[in-house]
């Protein structure tokens, strides 16, 4: 609810209705925060030059009085705070599944580049597995860990052209609702597929190396495995991310009969 | 004007504001008020999502500017594809209107048969 501050405080009566606006439809848009940056900055573009475009003078001819009622009747004019906000959540939905689903092809291709070095490698200085230490694994673990990959990188395909041939709804109906879904799911399937394959890399990666004996070239397997893990890490904070945001969106649409 | 209908239409509304070439949030919104006579008074924060809707689409693309008073304020234009969008929903509200209005009895419908 806007405050009546704007008659309240004379000498900040030019921006306080607006700030409080501002700040009103910041905190509906607090889903996105990067949107919700350039919203604020577009939309108190618009108020300050829609309040200019008002005729100044008050019912009574008061001029602070016609000062605040430019403002209000400028605000009044540009809709519900909350309204509009929800009006930006299939955009920054559907946004965010595309950062998710382009977090996981990029993932999948370095850790694909990352898995043949860390081959090759192994093939040049003749590092095997030690089936003493490791027992099924050592035979298992590298099948294991190839399908999990494969997987992977089918289901992140998949994924990745399912989300871009998505196009953005102007309403969050339940068909686009269940997009989104599919959009999170394929992601989530790609992502657990490829986080076990970066699991079994670790632990058979670290077998070798441990095998071989400690070195300097065992920095390169180290380092290799490190950068899978971090890449891992970025695919499950972008799912975080998405979870978060749809939640944040729920709650936007709890008071309507619609809900998300 | 009913708000659910203008709604449905405001993408197109908002590509052929943007016709006569770049604008920003406010003066799109002046040119629809204008160029519909007033009949389109949709709640102006409308307009907004709209444009961040049609620019992730690539039917437009926007940049920050400077005002005229200092302040940083985002214009938007039309890509190719968007002026390309506009052609086609342009020709297809023809055709539409065309229909409607032959089915009011304003246009005849030997004139409706010898446009498709």
């Amino acid at each position: 609810m806007l405050s009546v501050a704007c008659l309240e405080k004379p000498a900040m009566r030019q921006s306080v209705l607006v700030t409080e606006y501002l700040d009103a439809l910041t905190r509906e848009l607090r889903f996105d925060l990067q949107l919700s940056r350039r919203v604020r900055q577009e939309v108190e573009d618009h108020l300050f030059e829609a309040i200019a475009d008002e005729p100044v003078g008050g019912s009574n001819g008061n001029a602070d009085a016609g000062s605040c009622e430019a403002q209000r009747r400028a605000i009044a004019r540009f809709g519900d705070p909350r309204d509009i906000a929800r009006q930006y959540a299939p955009l920054s939905l559907l946004r965010q599944a595309r950062r998710v689903g382009a977090t996981l092809i990029v993932a999948i291709a370095a850790i694909l580049i990352l898995m043949k070095g860390r081959g090759a490698l192994y093939g040049f200085l003749q590092w095997r597995l030690n089936a003493d230490w490791l027992g099924e694994l050592s035979t298992i673990g590298p099948v294991i860990d190839r399908y999990a990959f494969q997987g992977a990188l089918a289901v992140g395909i998949l994924g990745w052209l399912y989300i871009a041939s998505r196009s953005v709804a102007s309403t969050l109906d339940i068909g686009y609702q269940h997009q989104l879904r599919r959009c999170l799911l394929l992601s989530t399937a790609s992502a657990i597929l490829l986080i076990g394959s970066v699991i079994l890399d670790t632990l058979l990666s670290g077998a070798r190396v441990l095998g071989a004996g400690m070195s300097v070239a065992a920095l390169v397997p180290l380092l290799s495995i490190a950068l899978e893990v971090a890449l891992a890490t970025a695919i499950v904070a972008e799912i975080r991310k998405t979870v978060q945001r749809k939640a944040l969106v729920s709650l936007l649409f709890a008071d309507t009969n619609a809900g998300y | 004007m009913e708000g659910e209908m203008l709604k449905g239409h405001l993408d197109m509304i908002v590509l052929a504001a943007l016709a006569g070439g770049p604008a920003h949030g406010y003066a799109v919104i002046q040119e629809i008020r204008r160029r519909s006579g007033g009949a389109f008074d949709l709640p102006e924060g409308t307009i907004y999502p709209a444009l961040h809707r049609l620019e992730q689409g690539g039917l437009l693309s926007s940049r920050w500017t400077a005002g005229d008073s200092g302040r940083q304020r985002r214009v938007y234009s039309l890509t190719r594809s968007g002026r390309h969008a506009l052609a086609d929903q342009r020709a297809l509200w023809q055709r539409f209107t065309d229909a409607i209005g032959g089915l009011f009895g304003e246009t005849s419908h030997a004139a409706i048969r010898s446009r498709h």
